[in-house]
């Protein structure tokens, strides 16, 4: 037992996980654990070049590091780590101590899955601070607004719901996204029909959390996939501390299978790898028969959506996509459980 | 006028900046938010094409 625990430990601590496309609860809690202990370690070499700028001394930042190696955090912590070595890039120095306070200062994020409503971003910083992650990828086309009353409402109940549903269909599935993704927040997007909206975000910078959109429509069996969705980016972030997926140029563009905007090669793996998940997470809930007759039709049509999703964008990457052997292995791994579908 | 020595930091010892190592040149920041930033579903693409 000992041998295998330290093997298991030496994969982990270099980031060495199975590419297995199966939900995996235990790869999901090594692979959190060995993001904080990255962050923990990042911070130190942080406070070794820069803790006189910072103004602090190592045993002033210990406290926060113990807490971090020893237990789930907020996925505000990753975030001020990105603004601080941001800031320091900038010679920002007062800036830089700021969020460096800020950091240090965060409690334990204990008692599992934490739901929580965006307040409004305009007049408050915390807020500011989840849009500016989470939606830091596009040309800031996306208008976030805090979730009314109602809407939040019914997406805690669907969010319930959807565990519920999962833990009787896909039990694998959930056990996984309990381990990956700790914070929900919810948001709301424009009701102007025109307007660009979204249904969900991720960020390696917010490692852990996720947005979602309450004013989204659909009922258990929709926010069931956007789970499946969005705990897979993560999934992914995780998978790539020591290597990307890809390394094609950010600066190259192609059609994504999941957005209408060309998106670069990272993302469109993403989207590929992500589109697997759902219509693996669909067809598990369907060959067990948790499902009523209205969602087994919804399932059926969704399964098929997130199959041709999965045949455009694996297409895409395959003509497209410079895969690093982890980028390979995983979509790989991906591409032979989609097999019933090519 | 700022006058304290700018701090240099190991990028290869940072989590996530050591994927986008080779970009600091073209602009970091841009490069860390194209490869470590969010991935957005939108309404359109995901459910109305």
């Amino acid at each position: 037992m000992a041998t295998a625990e330290t093997g298991l430990d030496r994969r982990m601590a270099a980031g060495n996980f199975s590419w297995d496309f199966e939900p995996d609860a235990v790869r999901a809690r090594q692979m959190d654990q060995l993001m904080r202990s990255r962050l923990a370690n990042s911070l130190r070499h942080i406070q070794e070049q820069a803790g006189t700028v910072l103004d602090t001394l190592p045993q002033e930042i210990e406290p926060f590091l113990g807490r971090l190696e020893a237990a789930p955090v907020s996925p505000v912590a990753f975030s001020y780590y990105f603004d601080i070595v941001l800031a320091l890039e900038r010679e920002e120095y007062a800036e830089a101590r700021g969020f460096w306070q800020k950091l240090i200062a965060l409690p334990s994020f204990s008692g599992g899955l934490r739901i929580q409503e965006l307040v409004d971003p305009r007049h408050d910083e915390a807020a500011a601070r989840y849009v500016r992650f989470f939606i830091a990828d596009t040309g800031s086309d996306f208008q976030i607004f805090p979730p009314r009353p109602e809407e939040s409402v019914q997406c805690r109940a669907l969010i319930e719901g959807a565990f519920d549903l999962m833990k009787a269909g896909d039990p694998a599935l959930a056990n996984e996204i309990s381990e990956l993704v700790r914070e929900i927040t919810l948001a709301s997007g424009s009701m102007d029909p025109a307007a660009l909206t979204f249904d969900g975000s991720s960020s390696f910078m917010m490692w852990g959390g996720i947005l979602l959109n309450a004013r989204r429509g659909g009922g258990v069996l929709e926010l069931v996939q956007m789970l499946a969705h969005e705990s897979a980016h993560n999934l992914l972030f995780g998978m790539t501390t020591e290597e990307p997926l890809t390394l094609n140029s950010e600066d190259e563009r192609y059609q994504s299978p999941l957005r209408i905007d060309p998106r670069p090669m990272e993302g469109i793996y993403h989207a590929t790898y992500v589109s697997a998940r759902m219509y693996r997470c669909v067809r598990r809930l369907l060959d067990s028969g948790v499902l009523d007759a209205s969602q087994t039709e919804l399932a059926e049509k969704d399964s098929a959506a997130n199959a041709q999703f999965f045949r455009g964008g694996w297409k895409v990457v395959e003509e497209h996509g410079r895969l690093t052997p982890l980028g390979r292995g995983l979509m790989d791994s991906a591409r032979a459980a989609m097999a019933a579908v090519f | 006028m700022n006058t304290t020595t700018k701090v240099q930091l190991d990028w290869k010892k940072l989590l996530g900046f050591n994927l986008v190592v080779d970009d600091r040149a073209q602009g970091l920041t841009a490069a860390t938010l194209v490869k470590l930033g969010s991935k957005i579903g939108t309404k359109q693409g995901l459910k109305i094409r």
